[in-house]
């Protein structure tokens, strides 16, 4: 029983070295190859139009030319334009966007080594969030994702408890909706980075393949989100990878490509995936 | 050509006009219970699902249906993250006219308000919340989950035992409770000097622990200071098996799922003392031997549908010889106890009600013999509990209950005629006595959000006059306030007046009612990088043999996350005790001016893990002597004590505990190897007096000198 605090310490400083590398889905490199592969034609914010239609999308599109650009302008722009549609901060879906959008910036800021205000502009998301009265299963889930990225900056001794937030909300939110694939993806992003020890690496295939069995959401709105499914089958690919089953490997592949045939980080595990 | 111009223009028109009038819209509002209005709602039909639109932010909607034939039979869908999907059969409303919807959160949301009815009602009014992994974070305390509170700027505990004394009260005022059931005397080899100290709780069992070092929540009873409420684990993550051994211990702890919904906990330990005593000969002078086997087991199961129910159960055997200073004789003392205890717990819930059963029982025997004195002690106590809580909505929750608290305890003791005189050779008489009482006790409990900012509690709790008890009437009664705001700050309020009755035990063979009043504000700061708490408080206690009691006090905690590496904190408490009566008031004994507290603690799995504390207080106050009185019948002198009680200051208390470890993964296990050292400096700080023969000088026992623990854990999954 003495000093079981050392099992934890240790367990999870291998944790926070991978998930530096897992939460940042894209590398400078990826960055370019994502706006080269963009099919879309990238919008800056268009006061004629109605800031919240496809809104993933601008967050996106913002988060990609800021790279290209090196600015973050775009991203200071949207999360404007969402705090003036919802000056009461009360709308649980503009706070929703506005944080979505937070992470995304803190992620920019955080390639651009702007360490401190990509952790500034990560907890005032994450605050935010936290503040919305009725959380909802999408808001829980984005709750986990914001907080498995806050590990970046956290001390040592706060990870493990961190950890148990990221699974705790994901967990909560798939109470709410079983149908959420956005929850089983960061259940499994966590398992994938958390190690054995600690339980990791058990159960991400199952999140995963949970995952991209479900739909992006059960009627289209594009005022709510999508994202997750692909990210949920790059990281079930790799997981394949990673264990050598290269059978199962190539089979989510192939369905992944089919899907998204012009998501970067699914294209380049086609190279992994070439001499097997 | 002007004509078919016209003509032209006329067709397109009147296409245009039947387009038109063929196309049906459907507009409308959609909010929920409360009348805000819901945006982004979805709204389709459910047979042309393509056919749909939503909802803009101010909650309206419009449909636009081009072909008016298919609505026939169709049905309006609204669907909403955190909603009942909603249908509405187009035909059985007038849809050419603008319409209200009306729509509900689901179910599954409302079963929040379930799990949020398992959770204490008062919790939010508790000062600090460890979890399991903050008590294995906690820098030195061994992952004892009491040895953490030991650690809190609110504990005041001078003695240098896990039985927590909080803010300036003492032990038997504070209840710990597991489950909603008290624990008695909640620390294993209190008796033994020189080692530190255990509690009985694993913490791989915890779930939540949380502190209330003033103002304990009337849910609870028999309390007139602090309490400390456990909660143990709901759910099993993984299996778990750890092997530990140390200088003084060996261990086992193996956690498994039986199912998705239950799972058995089972640990245990034999300690021993020749490792230890062989590495730490200083200590060896005075400590002889110690022994102890512990074994505990949890279990929990969903047993059906919305029924748990939670079993634990602790027993532990343990003995110590050492030498003992009492007056002014010297001599091995030898102790023995054995122990069982168990907590079940059946809880029952059904929408927003939730009803709980606890019961606990503990039986133990002690045994303790020094010079002329033989003491045998027999406790057996029963404890039940029935509690209902019914959560009206998010705001309101109320809570109301009924216990019992049943206690019998037999002392067949050998005491010396003389207190002075305790040599084997002095005169003894034999002294037995049987004590039993019941303490039945109703409760209500009230928690009210009405703002999001604020926070009220209130409770009372009184006694019954049931059961041919005699205990005195009482009602104890309290409030709280806590506002939070600018999302990191809390300000909390708390008032009231407390009773507790405490146990008999071989040096005051009563039930004994105390009671207390409080009040005490606090303010907790929360950031990720920092932590303030300050609070202050004014107790006045009444009841104990040695008076009344007015203790005023004033905390300061600040912790900061230097770097990503490297953690500091300090705390200190001033702290003013006075006891007697209204007209003459004495330095307590635990008139102590500051206790300061230091820690320094470095995380570097690559490399080490270093925590270091510093801890120096004031000594502690005691009563002089004034003269002694020859007693030829016995060859003892009789202690005189000077009329200036607690006169007298012990010198300053001062330690330096270091902690290192380091672990080592093989495959899927660890190995962790750490090392202690206490009392780093070797220091003495004085804590009791030893006189010679006829008090004519006086020279000191000491707290724990420097000793050295090391040991390692094999965990494997």
């Amino acid at each position: 029983m003495i000093m079981k605090t050392t099992l934890i310490y240790l367990v999870f400083s291998i944790f926070l070295m991978n998930s530096i590398k897992g939460n940042i889905r894209y590398s400078e490199k990826e960055i370019i190859a994502i706006k080269e592969s963009h099919s879309g034609s990238l919008k800056s914010i268009d006061q004629n139009d109605t800031v919240l239609i496809n809104i993933q999308e601008k967050v996106l599109d913002a988060f990609v030319n800021g790279k290209i650009s090196r600015s973050d302008k775009g991203l200071v722009d949207l999360e404007q334009a969402l705090l003036n549609l919802d000056k009461n901060n009360k709308n649980g879906i503009i706070i929703y966007w506005y944080s979505y959008t937070c992470y995304y910036h803190s992620i920019l800021l955080m390639i651009e080594k702007e360490n401190k205000s990509s952790e500034k502009i990560l907890d005032e998301g994450i605050m935010q969030l936290e503040n919305v009265s009725n959380l909802n299963s999408e808001h829980l889930a984005l709750l986990a994702l914001m907080e498995s990225l806050s590990i970046q900056y956290a001390s040592g001794i706060e990870i493990p408890s961190i950890f148990k937030r990221v699974k705790q909300n994901a967990e909560k939110a798939l109470q709410l909706d079983s149908l959420n694939l956005r929850a089983y993806f960061v259940l499994g992003s966590n398992d994938f980075y958390a190690p054995e020890q600690y339980g990791g690496g058990k159960k991400a295939t199952s999140y995963f393949t949970k995952a991209i069995k479900l739909n992006d959401q059960p009627v289209v709105n594009p005022y709510l989100p999508s994202w997750g499914k692909n990210s949920a089958y790059e990281m079930l690919i790799r997981l394949y990878i990673n264990h050598k089953q290269f059978a199962e490997a190539k089979k989510y592949y192939q369905e992944a490509i089919t899907l998204y045939p012009d998501d970067y980080m699914i294209i380049k595990l086609s190279k992994e995936l070439l001499n097997y | 050509m002007y004509t078919i111009k016209l003509i032209n223009v006329i067709v397109f028109l009147y296409s245009v006009n039947i387009v038109y009038s063929q196309t049906i819209i459907i507009k409308g509002h959609i909010s929920d219970k409360q009348g805000s209005n819901l945006c982004f709602v979805n709204a389709y039909l459910l047979k042309h699902n393509k056919i749909g639109s939503v909802s803009d932010i101010d909650g309206n909607f419009t449909l636009k249906i081009p072909d008016p034939k298919i609505i026939k039979g169709e049905n309006l869908v609204f669907s909403f993250i955190g909603y009942e999907p909603l249908k509405i059969d187009l035909d059985s409303i007038n849809y050419s006219v603008p319409f209200n919807v009306i729509m509900t959160e689901n179910i599954q949301a409302l079963n929040e308000i379930v799990v949020e009815g398992r959770k204490s009602i008062s919790r939010e009014f508790s000062i600090k919340e460890m979890d399991k992994l903050k008590i294995y974070f906690s820098p030195l305390a061994s992952a004892d989950p009491l040895k953490a509170i030991a650690m809190l700027p609110s504990s005041t505990n001078t003695s240098e035992t896990a039985n927590p004394e909080l803010r300036g009260s003492s032990a038997n005022r504070t209840k710990v409770f597991l489950n909603g059931v008290p624990v008695s005397n909640p620390v294993r080899n209190s008796q033994i000097n020189g080692i530190g100290f255990f509690s009985l709780f694993n913490p791989e069992l915890i779930k939540n622990m949380f502190v209330y070092p003033s103002n304990p929540p009337l849910i609870y009873g028999n309390t007139s200071a602090g309490m400390i409420d456990i909660e143990t684990e709901e759910k099993l993550e993984n299996n778990n098996y750890q092997i530990s051994a140390s200088l003084a211990t060996t261990g086992i702890c193996a956690s498994q799922k039986i199912s998705e919904k239950s799972f058995i906990q089972l640990y245990g330990n034999l300690m021993f003392s020749n490792g230890f005593l062989s590495v730490n000969p200083e200590i060896n002078k005075q400590l002889k031997s110690f022994n102890s086997n512990d074994i505990g087991l949890n279990y929990h199961n969903e047993i059906i549908k919305n029924v748990t129910l939670n079993f634990y159960n602790y027993s532990v055997s343990e003995s110590s010889d050492l030498l003992l200073n009492l007056f002014t004789w010297n001599d091995k003392a030898k102790s023995k106890t054995i122990r069982d205890f168990s907590v079940m717990n059946l809880q029952y819930h059904k929408s927003k009600n939730y009803i709980s059963l606890n019961t606990g029982t503990n039986f133990s025997r002690s045994d303790f013999y020094f010079g002329n004195i033989s003491s045998v002690g027999k406790q057996q106590q029963i404890y039940l509990s029935l509690n209902y809580k019914y959560l009206f909505s998010e705001k309101l929750y109320i809570q109301t209950g009924l216990s019992n608290e049943y206690g019998n305890f037999g002392f067949i003791d050998k005491v010396p005629v003389f207190y002075y005189a305790m040599s084997p050779k002095s005169p003894s008489y034999q002294h037995d006595t049987l004590l039993k009482n019941n303490l039945p006790e109703t409760y209500g409990y009230l928690r009210w959000k009405p703002f999001k900012s604020i926070i009220w509690g209130f409770g009372l709790r009184k006694n019954i006059n049931l059961l041919q008890t005699k205990n005195p009437d009482y009602l104890s009664l309290q409030t709280n306030l806590r506002y939070n705001f600018m999302n990191s700050q809390s300000l909390l309020f708390s008032i009231g007046k407390y009773n507790n009755l405490t146990e008999p035990n071989s040096s005051l063979e009563e039930f004994r009612m105390l009671s207390a009043n409080q009040i005490a504000i606090e303010y907790l700061f929360e950031t990720k990088k920092t932590n303030v708490n300050l609070a202050a408080y004014y107790k006045s206690e009444t009841g104990e043999t040695i008076g009344n009691r007015k203790i005023k006090g004033f905390e300061v905690y600040i912790e900061h996350n230097i770097s990503r590496t490297l953690k500091a904190s300090i705390s200190n408490t001033i702290l003013n005790s006075d006891i007697g009566s209204n007209e003459k008031l004495y330095n307590a004994e635990n008139n102590v001016g500051y206790f300061l507290v230091t820690t320094l603690n470095y995380f570097n799995p690559k490399l080490l893990n270093v925590s270091v504390a510093w801890s120096t207080r004031q000594g502690r106050f005691y009563t002089p002597l004034s003269s002694s009185i020859y007693n030829p019948n016995v060859d003892f002198y009789l202690p005189v004590y000077s009329e200036s009680i607690n006169s007298k200051r012990f010198g300053n208390y001062n330690t330096i505990n270091l902690s290192l470890n380091k672990m080592f993964t093989i495959h899927k296990s660890s190995l962790i190897v750490f090392a202690s050292i206490f009392n780093v400096l070797d220091s003495k700080n004085p804590k009791s007096v030893i006189y010679n023969k006829d008090y004519t000088s006086i020279t000191f026992d000491y707290y724990q000198k420097r000793s050295i623990y090391f040991g390692c854990m094999l965990s494997l999954k």
